[in-house]
Parts: C-alpha cells; structure tokens; sequence
C-alpha cells in the first residue's frame, strides 16, 4: 500500500504545491488501491484514463505556478451526478445505458476547482435506501468488520460505494447525495465525515431527481477540515436550479479554530428514545462531555414533533420520488421494454427497469397524491413538516448548535433488514427531520462500538450556517481523536472482505 | 389503515406498473403496516397551520429568477443521443392514434 494514501487532502496538496510529489503518483496509488479493493464493490464505473489524463493536466497546472484550489484531489462520486460523456445509472436497470450528454453542476465547479474524477460510485437504487442492498448492481461492503467475524456489512446508504470507497482509501474524498440521511448515515458506519448542507446552498442541476424538496449534495471525507475544502468549491448560486440560494460562499477552512467557548449546544430530549442502544447514548453523553470540557455550554432542549418526522418523511419522499420518476417511460432514455401499444410499453419498460423497493415507494407516492387521499396524506404531511421545521426554529432561539446521535445502531450485516421495510426505515431516525427543515448537519466519527464498529454524532445547525457549524464538527473531530485504521502499516492485515 | 388489494390495483394503473398476482398481495400486507404506521401523523393539531412544501418557501426573495437568455445546450443530437429508438430528429414510439 502506497504511504500516499495516509494524507488528508490538507496535508497532500501542500506537498503537490511543494512538488515533494506529482498528482500522477497519487492518483495512481489511488488506481491500485481501487483495484484492490474491487471486492467491495465501491465503483460502479471507473474512469481511470480520464483520472490520469486529468493528474497530468494538474501536474501542468502546478508547474506553471497555476494551481487551482482544489489541485490533484481524487474524487469518487456517487453516480447519481450526471456526467458529460460518462455512464450515469443511478443503480437503476432502468438507467443502465444512460450516458447524460451534461455535467451536473457540482461536478462541474469540483473538475474546474482541480479535482480528480476516479469514477463513480455505488448507491441503493435512484438513493432509495440506508444499506446499498438495493441497488442493480448488488450491494457494496464496509471495508470494517466486527472483531472476530468476518462477515460482510452494509457501508450504510444511500451514499454506500462513496462511504467504502473513503474509508478504505480507494479515494481520498467522494461526493454523495442526501435526501433523509443518505450521506450522515454511510458516513458514521464507515467512521467518517459526511455533511449535508442547507437545502439550497448546493445546486442539484445535473442530480437525478429522488424527493426535489429534500435532495442535497455533500462532501464524505476523512476530516472535517477536507470536507470544509470541498464543500467549499461544490457551494454557490446557479441559474440552472431556481431552489439554489444567491449568496455569498466564504472560505470556510479559515473558520476551524476549534473555539466553542461561547456555544451552547442542545441535547434534545426526544431523541433519548426507548430502547436506544446502551453503547450510542454513552458515546453521546461523552460527545456532550466533551463540548463541557472545551467550555461550551450543555442545554436541554425539546422538538416535540420528532416522533412525527419520519412518517412525514415516507409520505413526502414517495409522493415527490412518484412525481420524478414518471419520467421513466422508456421513450427518451435508459431502458425500453417494447408492448403492443404506448402505454403497454411505458408499463413494461416500467415494471421491468425499477426494482422492488423503487416500486414499493413509487406506489406509496402514487397513493397519497391520488384522488381521496391528497388531503388526508400529503397536504396533512406538509402540515406537520412545518410543525417540524417551527420546533427548529424553536430550539435555535435557545441554543446554536444541536447534538445528537447520527445512528441509532452500528453497521448491519449484509442481508439483515431487508425483508421488513419499516425496519429499514428507522435507520433514518435521527437524520430524516433536518432534511424536512432543509438544515445543516455534519456526522462526525466519535469512537467505537464494542464490537470494533465506528459510530458517528451529529451536530445541527440553523439554515446557512455551514462555517461555525463546520468549526464545532472540528472541535469534537479533535477531542474524540478518531483514526481510520486502513492507512496505517502495521494494520495493513486487517480485513478488507 | 388497511391498503386493499383494489387499492394496489389503482395505484399501479396510475403509476403504469404491473405488479405479478403474487406481488399485489404482499405489497398489500407490507403497505397496510406501513400506513397504519404513518396514520399516527392524525394525532397532530395541524389548525390553521400552512402547509410546506419547501424549506426555502420562507426565503424566496433570495432564489431570483434568471434572465431568459438563449443558450446552446442540449441540442437535438445531444438530446436525441440516449433515445431508444429515433427517426430523423424525432424520438421513435408505437402508433399513438389509429
């Protein structure tokens, strides 16, 4: 294994800048260790060529003293972004020939900031999902294991092939998406960083639709302060998504100071749930504890309707998901299952091109937004978002911050949950409201489980206050002191499936 | 509440699914689990609150709209490159009329 591989980005371009080395040696160690790891079924398309082509226009780029911000940084992407020229599926056999003729937004300013595409990565089909078990192309495995078992486990999901392929260092930083927790979630069972910024601070032009008011893009990464660089230079105001907000983005590296002695950070009651696993609420009053020591202040709070957040969330993500995927019919794109008529082929390539739980959602959808069910399910649902997102409101009146746990349990062996779809649903308990809201929130890496899984916290924040929220995930990243063990020599052995 | 086995039917006419005979009996049990769960969002007093049906409805004054500038993007090749089936500049379907 290459000792490339070990740096954060912070740490790799100031050695690109200083020339100790050239972006076509790292991308290269990145290229073997992705072939290595093929096994976890990270990519679903690689782009290798194009990764070097790009590492030699970097390398020219620094020659010439014209280094751009983001300079050499090999990048996975979930591949859910559309890419010009590059096959973009969505893990959907109804996308398995879509090649977009256009670049997602994101993507776009990510190439024109320096970074480095290594290919694009495995997700649960059109994001729907916490495992990456339904997607076309079969699930993705956590490079971690639980000590003594070599069982495979989910890297979490939606954002699962981006979240195996960080942790194992088959790229150094990966994009995701997250509609209900589909970055946080990944990020926490594979022990790294994941954010999902404000709805609206990231445009989702070139974002295969899933639930148009809940959808945003984020960074998974190593470190806080990585995600702070990318997040950075995938942040701003497009003319393309009329839901991307016209304000200014700062340098938000330069706000990780680590200082929280002014904060008050809130412990919201409600998601102390019964039955909360004994191991999560330890590492969160530590998380709490932690956050006292640095000299913040620890406040009780209450969102009174968290209870209600995900029911909200599985009438509101089906109805939108319903509404976006009629788009599929077999007519312009993707799939097409020829019938004796139009709508016979719409039906066939329809039933044929999505898998089980995009069906069991797209009919959910279908039900709510029908005729006798609309205000009973939908408008009462949109109701009760509000009630959810005023409880917000509520709390940061009191408090800037709010901490919780990301999870409410460690990674899952490959397999489980399936069968039971309310199960599968609570995966998203403790993420699902701040999409509702359209809020910030970051999950850190804060320890391990006793079985050798990492666990992630998650901080909250107000609309828009990605730098200060950036800088608390930074002082509890510095006090809970977590490693990745895939990088360090000595623990090469450990398993990797 | 219960999702008959009626009600699947409809959805999937509606949504141009075909489920298999087999299938619409089990989406009809596991739905039915799912919205008897969800019909706890009954217990909330929503009086006279507005519905939201986006996180940014409060913030519009700062989602401006862009001037209608002529752009060349997605041309009729470019569009047309994915299609299943195509003719000339057109997309290619069954006979629609008789």
């Amino acid at each position: 294994m290459s000792s490339l591989l070990k740096f954060d980005f912070s740490t790799l371009r100031s050695k690109l800048l200083s020339r100790e080395v050239k972006a076509r040696e790292v991308v290269e160690a990145y290229i073997t260790r992705a072939e290595e790891t093929r096994n976890l079924n990270a990519y679903v398309t690689e782009t290798f060529e194009g990764a070097l082509a790009q590492a030699d226009a970097s390398d020219g780029r620094i020659q010439k003293g014209e280094a751009l911000p983001l300079e050499g940084l090999p990048l996975a992407v979930k591949d859910i972004f559309c890419t010009k020229g590059i096959r973009t599926t969505s893990a959907s056999k109804i996308l398995y020939n879509f090649v977009p003729p256009y670049e997602s937004t994101v993507t776009d300013k990510l190439w024109k900031s320096g970074a480095i595409c290594l290919g694009k990565t495995n997700l649960d089909e059109f994001a729907m999902g916490s495992s990456t078990m339904t997607s076309a192309d079969g699930a993705s495995i956590n490079p971690w294991k639980r000590k003594g078992d070599t069982g495979d486990l989910i890297p979490g999901g939606s954002s699962g092939g981006s979240s195996a392929s960080v942790a194992v260092g088959s790229s150094l930083a990966a994009l995701g998406t997250d509609t209900g927790g589909s970055i946080r979630q990944p990020a926490a069972l594979c022990g790294l960083v994941g954010m999902k910024p404000t709805y609206g601070l990231c445009s989702r032009y070139g974002i295969i639709a899933f639930a148009s008011s809940l959808d945003q893009a984020g960074p998974l990464t190593r470190t806080v302060r990585d995600a702070a660089l990318v997040l950075e230079h995938m942040a701003g105001h497009d003319p393309k998504d009329s839901t991307s907000m016209n304000r200014p983005i700062p340098s938000y590296e330069k706000f990780l100071k680590g200082d929280v002695k002014a904060l008050k950070i809130g412990i919201p009651k409600e998601y102390d749930r019964k039955g909360l696993n004994p191991e999560i609420k330890a590492l969160w009053e530590k998380s709490a504890q932690w956050f006292r020591n640095m000299g913040a202040t620890i406040v009780d709070i209450s969102l009174p309707h968290t209870d209600y957040a995900l029911p909200v969330y599985y009438i509101i993500a089906p109805a939108e998901a319903s509404s976006n995927l009629a788009r599929y019919d077999g007519v312009r794109y993707g799939l097409r299952v020829d019938g004796k008529g139009i709508d016979e082929l719409y039906q066939n390539t329809r039933t044929e091109g999505f898998g089980e739980e995009v069906t069991r959602r797209i009919l959910i959808g279908t039900y709510v937004l029908s005729s006798g069910c609309y205000e009973d399910y939908y408008l009462r649902a949109q109701k009760v978002r509000r009630k959810v997102m005023e409880d917000f409101t509520n709390a940061f009146q009191k408090v800037d911050f709010i901490l919780t746990p990301t999870t409410a349990s460690e990674a899952f062996k490959i397999g489980e949950n399936l069968t039971d779809p309310l199960a599968m649903y609570l995966q998203d308990i403790f993420t699902v409201s701040t999409n509702l809201a359209g809020l910030p929130a970051i999950s850190v890496p804060a320890g391990l489980s006793e079985s050798g899984l990492p666990l992630g916290m998650q901080l909250i924040g107000p609309s828009f206050s990605e730098a200060s929220l950036l800088n608390a995930a930074y002082a509890l990243e510095t006090a809970a002191q977590f490693n990745l063990p895939f990088f360090e020599e000595s623990k090469c052995h450990h398993p990797i499936g | 509440m219960s999702i008959t086995r009626k009600e699947i039917i409809r959805a999937e006419r509606l949504a141009r699914l075909s489920l298999p005979e087999s299938k619409v009996e089990e989406f009809s049990t596991r739905l039915s689990k799912v919205f008897t769960w969800i019909d706890q969002l009954k217990e909330v007093d929503v009086t006279g609150t507005r519905p939201l049906v986006n996180p940014l409805m409060d913030f519009v004054d700062q989602t401006p709209m862009r001037k209608d500038d002529v752009h060349q993007t997605n041309t009729i090749g470019d569009v047309l490159s994915n299609a299943p089936d195509k003719d000339y500049d057109f997309f290619l379907v069954p006979k629609v009329v008789e």
